[in-house]
């Protein structure tokens, strides 16, 4: 159904259908139309091929016969000699391209000859020079894009901060004051005898979360999973592994304590001994 | 073959240059211009012009890997629309979210997004469940299986990277407990096995500003870097990935013979 040339508009759908239909009546009314002519020729109607043929042959036009009648008609008449058979053309030689390809193994059994395979392998050809050359492009593109991946600031706060002068802080209290914008409590306790004042972190060494100073029951408990750590961050109770984690503490050169974050210092790996997790008192 | 009943007004329509620039061919009245129609169009072209009966025996193939496709489409559209009224800050993405419930007209949409999440977690496994059941995995399927594998995980991972964009506490938490799994890489976290294997000169490469985790979270701890960085891979970048094999596995079907054809 061709929609191009579309002339008659509206009428075309309908009239499409009906052409269709027109045209094979067409072709049925031109048949009988055609044979009509022969008709008075032929004094029986019959319609077999014999008799076609037949009725045909008998007109003064000849009509289509076999080739054995033609043979036979000639019958004897010499023909035009037939034509002598050419030999065909021997066969051209295969073009570069179409040529199998010699196998290059048996050249890098050696050092120079192994730089040759592969350099062949990579550059041999403008085809494989290309292929090299879009997966270097894309293997440079990945290993950039890596790298992009990794930010280069870090929006943190600084780690190194001082939160005011040692007297401040009293014997056995936890300061809970710098929690929230540090993620440290300064405690002024014990460890192991000593008086110390020591900076504790306030992720929990379970999973990460954020424990809380309870007062009352003077144990550090973890919101999560419960564990509890007692006031010197040591763990007696809940899944921690292990005790809280210090961070390193000094005091400045203004007489400020100063505490530096990016140090930690962990009781299980007896790194609480070393001077610079406590402040001696 | 007969026309059926069309009115003038529906033909002249049919007949006008914008009808015809629009559709290709005339609605199709015979079997032949039926597959025509579908084969040439590229909305319809996406579904085969005829399946196999067997295709629609919901006890073969429960059509959960249908439905978890119509979820996807769900999530995507309620997706977009919710991100109109959602800003990935600290400052803002708390209240967005409770702005989207109390203020929004469609309070529904972020509720509608969340559960088609956690429906479509469930379909996604009980169409692999089914994939497994009907040893649909087999030769020529195997590489549709390992594809949908994938999908799999990245499904799971825009639940994960999603979880976060609420930011409230079980957010936070959720995240941070979920990426510290990372630190503990072998080889490429900073408190992994192995971490040493990567240092040049004493100094490692792999610390908690260098390691996978860290590449994940694009800071230290879970903060509005982090936000940021989920939203992106939550909205575009897994979906991305997750369009681009999700086509790659419908192609597969209908290439292997066809859903649950014989094997």
């Amino acid at each position: 159904m061709a929609r191009a040339g579309d002339k008659a508009g509206a009428a075309k759908p309908a009239a499409a259908p009906a052409a269709a239909k027109a045209k094979p009546k067409a072709e049925a009314k031109a048949a009988p139309a055609k044979k009509k002519p022969e008709g008075p020729k032929v004094a029986a109607a019959r319609r077999d091929t014999a008799s076609i043929l037949a009725a045909a042959r008998k007109g003064d036009k000849p009509g289509p016969i076999t080739k054995a009648e033609a043979a036979k008609q000639q019958g004897g008449k010499p023909k035009a000699p037939p034509k002598p058979k050419k030999p065909a053309p021997p066969m051209p030689e295969k073009p570069a391209y179409a040529k199998a390809v010699v196998d290059e193994g048996r050249r890098a059994a050696t050092k120079a000859g192994l730089f040759a395979t592969i350099g062949s392998a990579l550059f041999g050809s403008s085809l494989r020079t290309g292929f090299t050359a879009l997966a270097s492009t894309a293997g440079l593109a990945s290993l950039s894009v890596a790298r992009y991946m990794f930010p280069n600031i870090l929006t943190e706060p600084p780690s190194r901060f001082k939160v005011g002068f040692p007297d401040a802080f009293s014997a056995g209290v936890v300061e809970t004051k710098f929690k929230a914008q540090f993620g440290i409590w300064v405690v002024k306790g014990e460890y192991q005898g000593e008086a110390q004042l020591f900076a504790l972190s306030t992720v929990c060494t379970h999973l990460g979360c954020t424990p809380n100073w309870l007062e009352a029951e003077q144990k550090f408990k973890c919101p999560c999973h419960g564990s509890g750590f007692y006031k010197d961050g040591i763990n007696f109770e809940g899944p921690a592994p292990r005790p809280l984690e210090r961070y390193a503490i000094r005091i400045a050169d203004d007489g400020q304590v100063e505490i530096d974050k990016s140090k930690k210092f962990q009781e299980e790996m007896g790194q609480w001994e070393d001077p610079n997790s406590f402040v001696s008192v | 073959m007969a026309a059926p009943d069309r009115s003038p007004l529906g033909d002249s329509i049919r007949n006008s240059q914008i009808w015809k620039s629009i559709f290709r061919h005339p609605a199709p009245l015979d079997r032949r211009n039926r597959i025509v129609v579908v084969l040439t169009n590229f909305i319809l072209h996406l579904h085969p012009v005829s399946i196999k009966k067997q295709g629609i025996a919901l006890s073969f193939t429960w059509c959960m890997g249908g439905v978890t496709f119509f979820l996807f489409l769900a999530e995507t559209i309620t997706g977009v629309l919710l991100m109109f009224y959602y800003r990935p800050t600290l400052e803002w993405a708390y209240q967005d979210i409770l702005a989207l419930r109390d203020v929004a007209s469609l309070g529904i949409l972020r509720e509608l997004h969340r559960w088609g999440a956690h429906a479509m977690v469930i379909t996604v496994w009980l169409h692999m469940y089914r994939v497994f059941l009907t040893g649909s995995y087999k030769p020529p399927r195997e590489f549709n299986w390992v594809i949908g594998v994938i999908l799999l995980l990245l499904t799971l991972l825009l639940s994960f990277t999603g979880y976060l964009l609420p930011w409230d506490q079980l957010a936070i938490w959720a995240v941070t407990v979920g990426s510290n799994m990372a630190r503990a890489t072998p080889f490429l976290g900073y408190e992994g096995p192995g971490q040493a294997l990567f240092s040049v000169g004493g100094i490692d490469m792999i610390t908690s500003a260098s390691d996978a985790r860290f590449m994940l979270l694009g800071e230290r701890a879970v903060g509005e870097v982090t936000l940021n960085r989920f939203y992106i891979l939550h909205c575009i970048a897994i979906p991305l990935a997750v369009a681009f094999l999700l086509a790659i596995h419908f192609w597969r079907v209908r290439k292997d013979g066809g859903i649950s054809g014989p094997l």
